[in-house]
């Protein structure tokens, strides 16, 4: 599942360093996303999450370079290693020519209206073949035909709905059929924003299945993005944790899952109430998420943290690793785990006091 | 993150308590504009046959997924939709939901909405939303008693400073203030019923326990009943210390909503379980977990006869597609609609 | 979920009307509402300006004058001269004297025609929108067949047919006019009862008179106001049609009467110009002035007539695509 210290560079498929992604308004500029770094390994399900507003979707879209102005990119690299290549190439250095390219052929985007997006008058195999016709030139119309029937069967939906227009297609199959369109010219990365949101369980339960299912079969990479936090646990190798425009906290789904390290982290988990187990109060955060016109200075997260001390105020934290010595890849940005502000990081059950002390009194802005 | 003595305070079961709201075998059609091909008015049959009933103090969840007429029942049980057929009996009356009676009805009984960026009127402030339900009712009679109670109002949902939010408009407040705004002006009209129709699947997640929380305590401090409408099974156990599964307009499953969940009985309750996402189940063949039937809510213009669950259901039986199965009692509060466990037409009973 | 990339309390159209408290506050809100919208685009800025003019005009000149539009000289047919700026009739009345009478006789029955028209269609729109059902279609069929029987043809026999006056030609107007914005307003009242906070209100008990005129009637202030602004001009065009046919009454002058009376004595066939063009090009200026402010409106409602202002920007490494 993790990856070892062995595959450090040969299995990196993308890398982000320093990304910076503004809205320019005319009340202030809005800092989306905000020096942002993180590694795709090949294969590798990474799971993006925060609440609305933390910045989630603007990266997903910076690194396919689909923002619009007022939205700017005004820093970072977006690294992209193909296979069997040993040169990697900065995404955002790319002509458009070389960006249509890569585009489809090597990143496809899944968005989170996608299904919404189907063509209503065209039917689902000419809308898959267009995309072939667009980027695979060469292909014949019959071997276009074979491939669209063939990626159809790969999400699961029968090879006679070639011909069905998506008004006859329920919402999971038009999901579905969108997923195949970004299959169509087996990219290397799938980018997912809230997929399955507008589904309901039983449906988003399939199409993840599924996903997991084609990672495993076709060795893709995704970034999955989501606000539910208890969903990509379950299906993302590693996840990261974006407040604010940053990213707060990267570690392995099993990590996070048993031991949240940043206060933010806890409580994001702690706003999903369990399937099983003892029922207890929980909590969820108090507050709002920042304005991003004028995030609070130090740790943005600190006006709603309850575990917050006199550093949080002033001094941003950056990601390291929580404790010293430990090589598994996870990063924290909390000054809580720096030894220079405080010796003795604090456990999962310290961070859970901290937050079961605000059930009863609940008082918010 | 087990090894918390922080419990979810329940109200004992006391089955004995007088009900506060039923409702009695309703049933909902929305007659469809067009005709079909034999002349017959076409109708969406969103509502069959559904009967709950709200005691004092506790809450009830109501669980299906889109398309399974939760929210129509909220709706009739509001008095915004009249039953096609079946009865809502408030205090154990006939509740007379004509248009001169509705408001004494409504004085009882309030509706909290989903969407809290639409259901605040964009042109009026705060004041005004709570001032007048509190004008309606006469719970207010002057302007110093109107102020004084929504300021208790305010400070009741936690919106505080109170005077500062007084004069706000929408667009000036939050998605969970402007829920608590919502939840103040249903408690304006001092209910005893609070029907909450997905009051928290609008909100960032960080913030949804909070309203759950506060209606939690508003339920106890003022002994509320309380419909709590979802499609998250696991915010129902969380919330609820009853639920009512519905699938596609009917009535699947029933009881304490820990044991509903922890031992589901209806094939589609399990299934629904199934489904739901849950960290707890992280284990290394985690892909290897299959779901037990596929596919989505049917038309509920032309819905599958009997047992509407049928066409998907692992454990169909030919009576299934015949009639709907009735009620089975199944102990400690527990009900079910399956033939599987009633009637003696199956010896099978599948495991959870 | 909704997902909104940028966060904070998404911020309403600022020109939704607000009202608050105290009342002073309110009509300050509405002066402030008025005057950023003068000040931000120029079309209803020039608009507002010349609609004011008008309006001035047709309060201030006939008190500043106090002649007798209709007093007669035995000037026939002057071109204009310093004693007379617009020059004079046949029978020697001074023309730019009866213009000032005139603007304040078709400035104002123009604009209370409009303001009648207006509220007969907001009535019809809000009542057949909300109620639907047989009201609804009841209305709708009156709409459907008042928007399909032409409008001035019926207004010349309506004007022709009853007692000549003002009056009749206020109300043959008022009844062959409403049925466009009604048409308007019931789309868009049809769309706002399903609107949330209207289904709240009736969860709360509110009356139905008050869920029309308090809680959706304040959200379609703006496509009213527009309404009002467009059927003015239609409303003033009409008005002078009936009045140069001679359905007025034409012993007052208005720029209608004056058209009139000019018809009658030949004036375009004689070259008479001093006589026809004043009238004539007051009721374009009229026009254009509400036009403008017309435009100005729907590009404050609609961002995307806006003209971009353009973003400064410094050290911006990539744009991006």
């Amino acid at each position: 599942m993790t990856d070892k210290q062995a595959d450090t560079q040969a299995n990196t498929l993308l890398e982000v360093k320093h990304l910076n992604v503004d809205y320019l308004a005319s009340n202030g500029t809005v800092h989306a996303v905000t020096d942002v770094n993180f590694v795709l390994r090949r294969g590798e399900i990474l799971g993006l999450a925060g609440e609305s507003g933390s910045g989630k979707s603007t990266l997903a879209y910076a690194i396919t370079r689909l923002l619009r102005p007022p939205a700017m990119i005004t820093s970072g690299e977006i690294l992209y290693y193909p296979r069997g290549d040993d040169d990697s190439c900065d995404i955002l250095q790319l002509n458009s020519r070389q960006l249509r390219s890569i585009r489809w052929n090597d990143l496809a985007i899944v968005f989170q209206s996608a299904m919404n997006a189907l063509n209503p008058v065209m039917n689902v195999g000419a809308q898959i073949m267009d995309v072939l016709r667009a980027h695979r030139p060469e292909m014949g119309p019959d071997s276009r035909k074979k491939r669209a029937i063939e990626l159809l069967q790969l999400v699961g939906i029968a090879p006679d709905r070639l011909r069905s227009y998506p008004h006859e297609l329920s919402g999971g199959m038009r999901q579905r059929a969108i997923i195949a369109i970004a299959l169509a010219l087996s990219p290397e990365i799938l980018i997912m924003d809230e997929p399955t949101t507008a589904l309901d369980v039983v449906v988003q339960r399939e199409i993840l299945t599924e996903i997991i299912r084609l990672r495993e079969q076709l060795g893709f990479a995704v970034i999955f993005i989501t606000h539910d936090l208890s969903l990509l646990l379950e299906l993302a190798d590693n996840v990261a944790i974006m407040y604010a425009g940053r990213l707060v906290e990267q570690a392995s789904s099993r990590d996070l899952h048993q031991h949240p390290r940043h206060p933010y982290s806890y409580g994001l988990l702690n706003s999903f109430p369990a399937l099983h187990g003892p029922l207890r109060r929980m909590s969820g955060i108090h507050g709002s998420p920042p304005d991003l016109r004028a995030v609070p200075p130090g740790c943005a997260f600190h006006p709603r943290c309850p575990l917050v001390f006199s550093p949080c105020r002033t001094d941003l934290p950056l990601l390291r690793p929580p404790v010293q010595g430990e090589d598994n890849g996870r990063l924290v940005a909390c000054h809580l785990y720096d030894p220079r502000y405080n010796a003795e990081p604090p456990s999962t059950t310290d961070l859970a006091r901290k937050y079961e002390a605000l059930v009863e009194g609940s008082v918010t802005q | 993150m087990n090894d918390l003595d922080l419990a979810v305070e329940r109200t004992e079961v006391d089955y004995h308590a007088a009900p506060i709201l039923e409702a009695v075998h309703l049933r909902k059609l929305f007659p469809l504009g067009a005709m079909s091909a034999f002349g017959t008015k076409q109708a969406v049959h969103a509502v069959e046959d559904v009967s709950l009933t709200l005691y004092p103090g506790r809450a009830t969840a109501l669980v299906g997924e889109s398309g399974s007429g939760k929210t129509t029942v909220a709706r009739v049980l509001a008095g915004l939709y009249t039953p096609s057929s079946g009865s809502i009996r408030f205090r154990g009356e006939p509740a007379k939901l004509t248009s001169t009676r509705l408001r004494t009805y409504r004085r009882h009984v309030q509706l909290i909405l989903q969407d809290p960026f639409s259901s605040l009127n964009p042109v009026h402030d705060v004041r005004y939303h709570l001032a007048r339900p509190l004008r309606i009712y006469g719970h207010a009679r002057n302007k110093t008693q109107e102020t004084e109670n929504i300021l208790s109002l305010l400070n009741r949902v936690n919106l505080s400073p109170a005077e500062q939010f007084i004069q706000k408009y929408p667009h000036q407040l939050s998605g969970g203030q402007r829920q608590r705004i919502a939840i103040a002006r249903a408690l304006a009209v001092q209910p005893e019923v609070l029907l909450a129709d997905e009051p928290v699947s609008m909100l960032d997640v960080s913030i949804r326990l909070d309203i759950l929380n506060l209606l939690l305590r508003l339920k106890a401090e003022e002994h509320l009943a309380l419909l709590f409408i979802t499609h998250d099974i696991a915010t129902a156990r969380y919330f609820a210390e009853d639920m009512v599964v519905m699938y596609a307009g009917q009535m699947v499953e029933g009881g304490p909503s820990n044991d509903v969940i922890q031992q589901p009985k209806h094939p589609y309750t399990q299934l629904l379980i199934s489904a739901a996402p849950d960290p707890g189940r992280l284990d290394p063949d985690k892909s290897a977990e299959e779901l037990p039937a596929r596919g989505e809510i049917p038309s509920l213009i032309h819905p599958p006869t009997g047992c509407r669950f049928h066409p998907r259901c692992p454990h169909a039986m030919p009576v299934c597609s015949q009639r709907f199965p009735p009620r089975t009692e199944l102990g400690g509060g527990r009900w079910t609609h399956c033939f599987l466990y009633g009637d003696g037409d199956s010896e099978t009973s599948p495991s959870a | 979920m909704k997902t909104q990339e940028i966060s904070g309390p998404a911020s309403a159209a600022p020109f939704a009307l607000q009202p608050g408290d105290p009342i002073y506050a309110r009509v300050l809100r509405v002066l402030l509402m008025i005057w950023h919208a003068m000040t931000t685009s120029r079309k209803v800025a020039i608009g507002s300006a010349i609609v004011a003019f008008f309006i001035l005009v047709g309060l201030f000149g006939p008190v500043i004058m106090n002649t007798d539009p209709n007093a007669i000289s035995t000037l026939f047919i002057t071109p204009p001269t310093a004693a007379h700026w617009l020059g004079t009739t046949v029978v020697g009345q001074d023309i730019f004297t009866q213009l000032i009478y005139g603007t304040r006789t078709s400035v104002f029955w123009g604009l209370g025609t409009g303001v009648l028209v207006t509220l007969l269609s907001v009535m019809v729109g809000l009542v057949a929108g909300y109620f639907g059902g047989w009201i609804d279609d009841v209305l709708t069929l009156l709409t459907n067949v008042s928007l399909v029987l032409p409008a001035l043809p019926l207004a010349i026999v309506l004007a022709a047919y009853f007692p000549r006056g003002s009056l009749t030609i206020c109300l043959v107007i008022v009844f062959t006019n409403w049925a466009w914005q009604a048409r308007v307003l019931r789309a868009q009242t049809l769309s706002m009862r399903s609107r949330e906070f209207v289904t709240a209100a009736r969860t709360s008990g509110e009356h139905t008179w008050r869920i029309i005129f308090v809680e959706i009637f304040p959200n379609e202030i703006g496509i009213v106001v527009a309404g009002f602004v467009s059927t003015t001009i239609y409303v003033i065009l009409t008005w002078t049609a009936l009045e140069f046919l001679g359905l007025g009454d034409r012993t007052i002058p208005s720029w209608g009467s004056i058209l009139y009376w000019a018809q009658q004595a030949g004036a375009l066939g004689g070259g008479l110009w001093w006589w026809f063009i004043p009238p004539g090009a007051c009721i374009a200026l009229l026009g254009a002035g509400l036009s403008l402010i017309n435009f100005g409106i729907d590009e404050i409602a609609d961002p995307r007539l806006r003209r971009e202002r353009p973003v400064k920007v410094k050290n911006i490494k990539k744009a991006v695509a």
